[in-house]
C-alpha cells in the first residue's frame, strides 16, 4: 500500500505542476504540450485502476492519434494567433458561475447518495476480458451507433471543402 | 501525520481531486481566455476529467458499466474534437482571426 500511495503522490505532484504551467504560458504551443503531458498522467492513472485498455487508448489512441493531429493542425496558423493569449477577466459576470455551482453541488449530492453504506470490493483481474464481454454482449447497439457517430467527421469534411474543389473546377 | 498521508492517498479522493481539477482546467480555460482553438481543447480536457471521475468510480464501487461510459465517452469527444476543429479552421479561412469577438458569422451580415 506504502509503494502505491508514494507513487501516486508523485504522479499527483506532477499533475498540479503541469496544471500551473497552463495557467503560466503564454504561447498556445507551451500550453498545448503541457495538457498533452497531463493527458499522459491521466493514462498512468488509469493503471492504478485496474483499466489496462483505457490506459493503451488514452495513450496510443487519444494522445498519440488525436492530440498530435491537433499539434500539427496548429501548425497551419500564423504565430501571430498562438503567441501573447491574455486572460480576459472583464467580461466575466459572476451570473456565469452560477449554473456551474449548481451543477457541482447536484454532482457531489449525488455522489454522496450514490454511494451504498456497504459496497463489496470487485477485483477485476483482466479488464479487456470484462470490457470486450461488456461491448459484444450487451452494448452491441451501442458499438454500431459509435461507428455511425465516427462517421460524421469524414462526411463534414466533404461537406466543408466541396465547395472550393467545384469553384476550382470550374 | 505520515499514515494520514498515505491513508489518503491509499483511497480514492486523490482520483476524485484529479478529475475535480481537470473539469476545473477546462472551464476557466473556457472562460478565461477568449480564443477558438483554446475552447475546444478546452472541452476535451474537460471531457477527461468526466472520464477519470467515471473510471474511477467504477474501480471503487465494483460496476465495469462506467468503463464502458468511458470508452463511448473516448469516442464520442474524438468525433466532435475533429468537426470543431473543421469549424474553426474554415472560420479562420473566412474571418482572419480567432477571436471569440467576432464570433457573428450567422448573426449578422457584412457592411458593404
Amino acid at each position: 500500500m506504502i509503494e502505491r500511495a508514494i507513487s501516486l503522490l508523485i504522479i499527483s505532484s506532477l499533475f498540479f505542476f503541469f496544471l500551473l504551467l497552463t495557467y503560466y504560458f503564454r504561447h498556445f504551443i507551451y500550453q498545448f504540450l503541457s495538457i498533452l503531458v497531463l493527458m499522459v498522467l491521466q493514462g498512468v492513472l488509469f493503471l492504478y485502476l485496474n483499466a489496462e485498455f483505457l490506459a493503451a487508448v488514452q495513450i496510443i489512441v487519444y494522445v498519440g492519434a488525436i492530440l498530435i493531429m491537433f499539434l500539427f493542425s496548429l501548425f497551419l496558423f500564423p504565430e501571430e494567433e498562438l503567441k501573447g493569449i491574455k486572460t480576459d477577466v472583464s467580461r466575466i459576470s459572476y451570473k456565469t458561475f452560477i449554473p456551474i455551482g449548481l451543477l457541482v453541488l447536484l454532482l457531489v449530492i449525488s455522489l454522496y447518495r450514490a454511494v451504498p453504506e456497504n459496497y463489496s470490493k470487485q477485483e477485476f483481474l483482466s479488464d479487456i476480458k470484462v470490457i470486450g464481454n461488456f461491448l459484444f454482449n450487451e452494448y452491441w447497439f451501442l458499438i454500431y451507433l459509435l461507428a455511425f457517430i465516427l462517421s460524421l467527421p469524414m462526411v463534414a469534411l466533404y461537406i466543408f471543402f466541396r465547395r472550393e474543389d467545384a469553384s476550382r473546377n470550374n | 501525520m505520515l499514515q494520514e498521508i498515505i491513508n489518503f492517498f491509499a483511497k480514492e479522493y486523490i482520483f476524485y481531486l484529479i478529475s475535480g481539477m481537470l473539469i476545473f482546467l477546462g472551464i476557466s480555460l473556457f472562460l478565461l481566455r477568449k480564443n477558438l482553438l483554446i475552447a475546444i481543447l478546452a472541452l476535451e480536457v474537460a471531457f477527461n476529467g468526466v472520464n477519470l471521475a467515471f473510471a474511477t468510480a467504477s474501480h471503487y464501487l465494483g460496476d465495469p458499466k462506467g468503463k464502458m461510459v468511458v470508452l463511448v465517452t473516448l469516442a464520442i469527444a474524438a468525433g466532435s474534437f475533429s468537426i470543431g476543429l473543421i469549424l474553426v479552421v474554415n472560420y479562420y479561412r473566412l474571418k482572419r482571426s480567432l477571436s471569440f469577438d467576432e464570433l457573428k458569422l450567422l448573426g449578422e451580415r457584412d457592411e458593404e
